[in-house]
């Protein structure tokens, strides 16, 4: 509960810090001390120290698990204001930096639920109270048609996945009688709603698949995560992407092993779709920023095999992705960020010029290839061991297949690192300073720590 | 006894005979439409003499004879308007949406005739005590928003459009702070039915029992149902001297005094739930448990207390018309939103509290 | 007549739409007045209709244009705090109603329900969301 509490607080807070001050450094730095409170808040409430209890009918169900990405999310969040802070105040003529803080933390609130739910009411509310800040975000620079753009169409494309979410959760609630997750067994529902129960399951996965944009509901994202301001992309492209695979988790964790041989089939087909959609598409693309907008079509792939095994290494493994993929993308998004020309031309030649952007730029393009030593490597390790834990050697063409794609994505992503190191040109970088330098330095560590070390976080995960 | 010619007596004894002769479906679909013509009837007599007394009022305020030359000292003045703009040609404009432009005025009548549902006339003299009656009367009331909008949307005339758009956003600003004193007043009673809250009246009236928090709620209530009904000083809506008419510019004939009757039902419906909530409706005046006065008090009709209070507070309205001067939108929606909004927001706190310490009564 | 008396046989079984039965004559009546009397007007009054007469009225100089035009954006603003707003006051009509039975425990639930519109409220006034001149 305490993560929830305190990320709306955390919201008016900065609601109000706008009111009372117009400067960017007071806001940022304001933004910061209630994200480490928030987060501090939390990690206490894993423990059990200080957390606080409002009863919620059992609608909220809160498990080391959850509260143990809230962690991990709140922390990447916290990394992300640390290096990309100063540019989120500078979106839409610096005008409305508080609200855009505060929208991020009304944000964190709907993770919050998602990663605790217990009843379908609170998915939906928590997944609405997560996209409708990023809705606006989406829409933060608001002289920008393209920005506008962008926002206009996640919105309608959002509320229609919510429609369908609703639909969903209405059809699953006449199957079982209830919204609570943990009640809703398979045996439990009679032959004569028999078809309700697997359809509104259908129409909630579509829903879910939607908002990590998974294959066939992607197309949204490259426009969206193009359009939208740079920060907000590395925002939503990271933690909202892995929390909307929470939400999966959870909603296939309690009971939907047994659901039998279909969705067995069905999720397969989602996976391969969506490896293929996001690597072949990023290979055709200029922009290294839509390159990384397909790129995380990719990387949700991957992360979908951890709704496939539903195991416990699934659930390692969808940390260690999640926090291998934020550290990474954040860095990278932060080196885009300053960059004038976002185009992989603009990038020739940066490592003459800018050797410690380009070194760590290079090291989370490694980690998302998944190059040993890095911790891609490990997050997309576990997610393949999770799968081969659950299905042996039924599922090895699988494995074979997310390898080769793996192997492809490796061609767009070298060819930014091709592009930084072996080919000369003048690239444009806006002025940064030693804070920045310094922040992209820790991201490295933690991405070539947790490359080496990968238990570090699993091992407080079991404490 | 007193009660043999009152309104409930009638009402029974109609009830009755209906009853004797036809089947119990019969008597009441009998019952259904001679209310409904009732409250045709009760309305049409209740324009006429409001939009009477509206002049009659303005002209001793201005010291000068207001109509005076139709019937004896000017009573059928109002009567010759209406058959007037009965015969005058109602048009609808070219440019108009026509479906819109002539479902407005049943809207906003239909609106107006519904909130007389709840409204407690005489001692049980009440078309339907419905349980939710306080609820529903600023429901319903809201309505009246959408045909106001409609009306002045679809005439597709610039005056009809601003004075809509004006009128929209001042109506519904001050139903929250209506709707507010409302739930003040219900937090005495803690019942939304009309007749509940009347007979909570017995021994005296909530103004004078409810201590300071019902005197602020009424007078926010009385200065919301001002700018409710779009009344001077609140009237910026149809401001003559910017707006022609303002969302009514367009309609002509029995279309606009259609709107005109609603617009004086509405002043009366507010000012009727207005003596409901803070005078007891038709209680009559009673002094704690003082038999002797409230037993001369019992032998006024309990329809005379009922109109007399309401005209009063009509008069009220009509008095603010020529006391203030009309305000600028940005005045009208400051003085809602930053003073009524959060004082009546206190109110109810103040009151609540009163309640919840038991010092009334 | 027959399918007045299924309906009110209907209403019989089921006790709440029976109470709205009167509502529903209201609102035909309503109907039927309005449509008297502006039909009666159409009968008894002239029909001459020119295009100037048809004309949207501009105080007598040409109309330019449609009327239909954006308006004024605080309009909306004004009905989206009303909608905010109005959702608050329609919670408090269930506790005005029962919260004698809820006590002080229910006071301080509704004091902080208060607050955090206060906050909300306060925050849009600051931003000038009233501000009707820039």
């Amino acid at each position: 509960m305490n993560a929830i509490i305190f990320s709306v607080i955390g919201g008016v807070v900065m609601m109000f810090t706008g009111i009372i001050t117009q400067q960017k450094k007071a806001i940022r730095n304001v933004a910061i001390i209630a994200l480490i409170i928030l987060l501090l808040a939390n990690i206490f409430d894993t423990y059990g120290i200080l957390s606080i209890h409002i009863g919620t009918h059992g609608m909220l169900n809160f498990q080391k698990f959850g509260l143990y990405f809230n962690t991990l999310a709140y922390a990447a969040t916290l990394l992300f204001i640390l290096i990309s802070g100063a540019d989120v105040t500078q979106i839409g003529e610096g005008k409305h930096a508080a609200e855009f803080f505060a929208l991020i933390f009304f944000s964190l609130s709907g993770i919050a639920i998602i990663t605790s739910y217990n009843s379908l009411l609170l998915l939906f509310l928590g997944i609405e109270i997560m996209s409708i800040p990023l809705y606006i975000l989406t829409g933060g620079d608001k002289r920008n048609l393209k920005s506008n753009e962008a926002s206009l169409k996640y919105f309608l494309m959002g509320s229609f996945s919510t429609g369908i979410l609703l639909m969903g959760i209405a059809l699953m609630y006449g199957a079982h009688g209830g919204f609570e997750i943990s009640a809703m067994k398979p045996s439990a529902v009679s032959n004569e709603y028999g078809i309700l129960d697997p359809l509104g399951l259908v129409l909630v996965f579509i829903a879910i698949a939607f908002k990590v944009s998974a294959a066939p509901f992607h197309f949204w994202t490259p426009d969206v995560y193009d359009g939208s301001p740079s920060v907000f992309t590395s925002f939503m492209a990271t933690i909202i992407k892995a929390a909307g695979f929470i939400a999966f988790i959870r909603l296939f964790d309690n009971k939907y092993v047994e659901l039998g041989l279909s969705w067995r089939i069905i999720l397969p087909l989602v996976i391969i779709a969506t490896l293929l959609v996001g690597n072949i598409t990023a290979i055709f693309q200029q922009s290294v920023k839509r390159m990384m907008a397909y790129s995380s079509i990719a990387q949700a792939g991957f992360m979908l095999f951890a709704v496939f095994a539903e195991n416990d290494m699934a659930k390692e493994g969808i940390l260690i992705y999640t926090v291998a993929y934020s550290v990474a993308t954040i860095g990278i998004f932060a080196v885009l960020e300053k960059m004038e020309d976002i185009s992989l031309a603009g990038y020739n030649g940066l490592a003459k010029k800018h050797p410690l952007l380009a070194a760590t730029n290079t090291i989370f393009l490694l980690s998302l290839t998944g190059i040993p030593l890095t911790a891609g490597f490990f997050a997309k390790y576990y997610m393949l061991l999770s799968v081969i834990k659950y299905g042996g050697s039924t599922v090895t063409w699988l494995v074979i297949v997310a390898v080769i794609f793996a192997a492809i994505s490796a061609y767009y992503y070298f060819r930014v690192i091709q592009a930084m190191y072996f080919k000369t040109g003048n690239p444009e970088v806006r002025s940064y300073n030693k804070g920045f330098c310094f922040m992209l330095v820790i991201l490295a560590a933690i991405t070539i720590l947790i490359g080496i070390f990968p238990t570090i976080i699993l091992n407080w995960f079991y404490f | 006894m007193l009660n043999t010619i009152s309104f409930e007596a009638i009402k029974t004894a109609v009830q009755q005979w209906l009853n004797m002769h036809w089947g119990p479906h019969l008597a009441f679909i009998a019952e259904c439409i001679l209310i409904g013509l009732l409250v045709i009837v009760f309305f049409a007599v209740l324009g006429l003499l409001l939009v009477f007394m509206e002049r009659k009022v303005s002209a001793v305020m201005q010291i000068r004879l207001g109509p005076n030359r139709v019937g004896p000292k000017g009573w059928l003045q109002t009567s010759a308007d209406t058959l007037k703009l009965m015969l005058k040609e109602g048009l609808t404009p070219d440019g108009a949406d026509k479906f819109l432009f002539n479902l407005a005025p049943f809207l906003i009548m239909i609106a107006a005739m519904l909130i007389m549902v709840p409204i407690a006339f005489a001692r049980n003299f009440q078309i339907w005590d419905i349980n939710i009656g306080v609820l529903y009367i600023s429901s319903i009331a809201s309505i009246s928003v959408i045909a106001i909008l409609m009306a002045g949307w679809s005439s597709n005339n610039k005056y009809a459009l601003l004075g809509a758009m004006r009128s929209g956003a001042q109506i519904i600003s001050y139903e929250l702070s209506a709707g507010v004193a409302v739930i003040t007043m219900v937090m005495l009673t803690q019942s939304l039915s009309i007749q509940d809250i009347i007979l909570s009246q017995q021994n005296g009236w909530w103004i004078f029992k409810g201590h300071i928090p019902a005197i602020i709620a009424f007078i926010i209530f009385m200065i919301a149902a001002t700018a409710e009904t779009n009344r001077a000083p609140f009237d910026l809506a149809e401001a003559e001297s910017e707006l022609t008419a303002g969302f009514h510019t367009e309609y002509s004939g029995m279309k606009f005094a259609l709107f005109f009757l609603a617009e004086y039902i509405n002043v009366f419906i507010v000012c009727a739930v207005a003596a409901i909530l803070f005078f007891g409706g038709w209680m009559p005046f009673h002094i704690g448990n003082w038999e002797g006065f409230n037993h001369i008090m019992d032998y006024i009709p309990s329809s005379i207390w009922f109109l007399g209070k309401t005209f009063c507070l009509i008069f009220l309205i009509m008095w603010f018309r020529w006391t203030f001067p009309r305000l600028r939108i940005d005045q009208l929606l400051n003085l809602e939103w930053k003073y009524l909004l959060p004082i009546s927001l206190a109110n109810l706190l103040l009151m609540t509290i009163i309640v919840v310490l038991k010092w009334y009564l | 007549m027959t399918g007045l008396y299924t309906l009110l046989q209907i209403n019989q079984l089921n006790n709440t739409a029976e109470n709205y039965f009167p509502i529903g004559v209201q609102i035909i009546f309503a109907i039927g007045f309005v449509a008297t009397m502006i039909g009666l007007s159409a009968l008894v009054g002239p029909k001459r209709k020119t295009s100037d007469k048809l004309e949207n009225f501009s105080s007598g100089i040409a109309s330019h244009g449609n009327a239909r035009q954006p308006m004024a954006v605080k309009y909306f603003l004004i009905a989206i705090l009303f909608v905010l707003f109005d959702v608050e006051v329609i919670f408090f009509y269930p506790y005005a109603v029962n919260f004698k039975f809820l006590g002080w425990a229910g006071f301080w639930e509704i004091v902080l329900f208060v607050v955090l519109f206060l906050i909300g409220f306060i925050y849009i006034i600051k931003k000038g969301a009233l501000q009707w001149e820039d």
